[in-house]
């Protein structure tokens, strides 16, 4: 699974670093930004969809 | 409901009225299940009031034909002289693009989570504080007594002002998004009382410069080599005054009335910690205070509506936090959701900007409170009041422990 953060529509709202604070942090402006390089660990895969389901932007997008 | 109150809600709602105030929802899913989900009234300067999720969203995300021209509910009556300060705003939360950007990018780091982070150990002990101060009464006033006290000290003491003015600031705040809504003279008394305060503010901070004081900074931060400006930095003081204060309070009040009718759920977050950040988010949206308002561009219609230019929509993020469209069971606190794209703090680039600060808030406050008042249960749920319009909470909410 890959995860992909689409900086455009993203507004800041902080529900994918709740969901996954392993996948998800914030730059300085609260914004998301992605703390991991390439698959997401399959122990996080499910965490990652939460972040997914759970973002009022629709920013986040999940490639299998 | 019968197919003519429909008819009523959906031409002729009023936000105002005491049964929408204390339970907005049911007249909510009646609008949003009619064949007009956008419902419009002539009361309060006249408005349109979408209820479905995706239509909340759309308008919120389309910044450009959706306004900020004016976010209050009710318009100010016309002609009426805004005062010595009329040209100072609420930036960001009133500015469009292109201003908008920096007005807002200016105070995010402010906001964000890792900054707001520093102010959990303080909020924590003021809550412990506010309960020491009736625990051993055996009851309390969850609303006033605790939930109301609460934000005003943490704004006081970000921007570095008297923590002991956060009554008069609770007052004013008060005044403008309460009492206001309906009396615009006393939201104007209410915003000058404000204005004039952060002008002394800014005036001292000329003075005599501090450190680590978000007036100092904005005072010295510059545009593309400018000044931000005394209007720009009044803006901000009185936004996190305005929309940082009433707001919070709301969702803790909201959230303890929850809780002192949920026994489960006191017992699940006891139980399972790692459950409150979906807890969290879930008690916002089922209780999402604020409604804001939008001023439509030019005249469209939209989803079957005839918008005028001028126009005014009431963006209910509480009704589009209820949409079954949206959300499994939504009239359900769930404090496990999986799914959830609340929008309480709204959508679109005027998210509420103080989101990370209200949370942590509110998470400390109910932490706190169910630490030390495990059991709890309120004295008479006939006797809650409700404010709403703005921002819908508990005044008054009397539990017994």
């Amino acid at each position: 699974m890959r995860v992909i953060v689409d900086n455009e529509k993203c507004q800041g709202h902080q529900m994918c670093s709740i969901a996954a604070p392993e996948v998800f942090g914030s730059d300085d402006y609260g914004n998301a930004v992605l703390l991991i390089d390439g698959d997401v660990p399959a122990a996080l895969e499910a965490k990652v969809r939460r972040a997914e389901g759970n973002c009022p932007e629709r920013a986040i997008r999940i490639e299998a | 409901m019968s197919v003519d109150d429909a008819r009523d809600v959906v031409n002729d709602y009023d936000i105002f009225e005491p049964g929408f105030v204390t339970d907005p929802y049911p007249t909510m899913s009646t609008i949003r299940e009619s064949a007009c989900p956008i419902a419009h009234t002539e009361r309060w300067g006249g408005s349109w009031m979408p209820t479905r999720y995706d239509d909340v969203v759309a308008i919120a995300q389309e910044h450009e034909l959706f306004t900020s021209r004016q976010i209050i509910v009710v318009p100010p009556p016309p002609g009426v002289a805004e005062g010595p300060y009329g040209g100072v705003k609420a930036p960001p939360i009133s500015s469009d693009p292109p201003e908008h950007h920096w007005h807002r990018r200016m105070i995010l780091p402010t906001f964000s989570p890792q900054s707001v982070a520093k102010y959990e150990t303080g909020t924590r002990e003021l809550c412990n504080g506010l309960i020491d101060g009736f625990i051993a009464t055996g009851q309390a006033d969850a609303a006033a007594q605790y939930a109301q006290q609460i934000p005003a000290r943490v704004i006081a003491s970000m921007l570095g002002v008297p923590v002991e003015m956060s009554e008069e600031f609770t007052s004013w705040v008060r005044g403008v998004l309460e009492l206001g809504l309906t009396d615009p003279k006393a939201r104007m008394e209410n915003r000058l009382k404000i204005m004039n305060f952060f002008r002394g503010q800014l005036d001292d901070r000329k003075q005599n410069p501090r450190k680590n004081d978000l007036i100092t900074e904005l005072l010295a931060a510059t545009v593309d080599g400018e000044p931000v400006g005394d209007d720009y930095v009044m803006g901000v003081c009185n936004l996190m005054l305005v929309a940082g204060v009433d707001t919070t309070w709301s969702a803790i009040g909201s959230s303890l009335w929850h809780l002192a009718q949920h026994p489960e759920h006191r017992r699940q977050l006891r139980e399972q910690p790692d459950l409150w950040p979906t807890a969290i988010e879930e008690l916002l949206r089922a209780y999402s205070p604020v409604t804001m308002a939008r001023i439509v561009d030019h005249d469209v219609e939209f989803n079957g509506c005839p918008m005028h230019a001028g126009d005014r929509v009431l963006m209910s993020f509480p009704a589009a936090n209820r949409d079954p469209r949206q959300f499994d069971r939504p009239d359900e606190v769930i404090l496990d959701r999986e799914h959830n794209r609340h929008v309480a703090f709204g959508a679109g680039i005027h998210r509420c900007a103080g989101s990370n600060l209200a949370r942590l808030e509110l998470r400390v406050a109910l932490q706190t409170w169910l630490e030390r008042i495990p059991e709890f249960e309120l004295v008479d749920p006939a006797a809650v009041t409700w404010a709403g319009g703005q921002v819908r909470g508990p005044r008054r909410c009397l539990v017994r422990f």
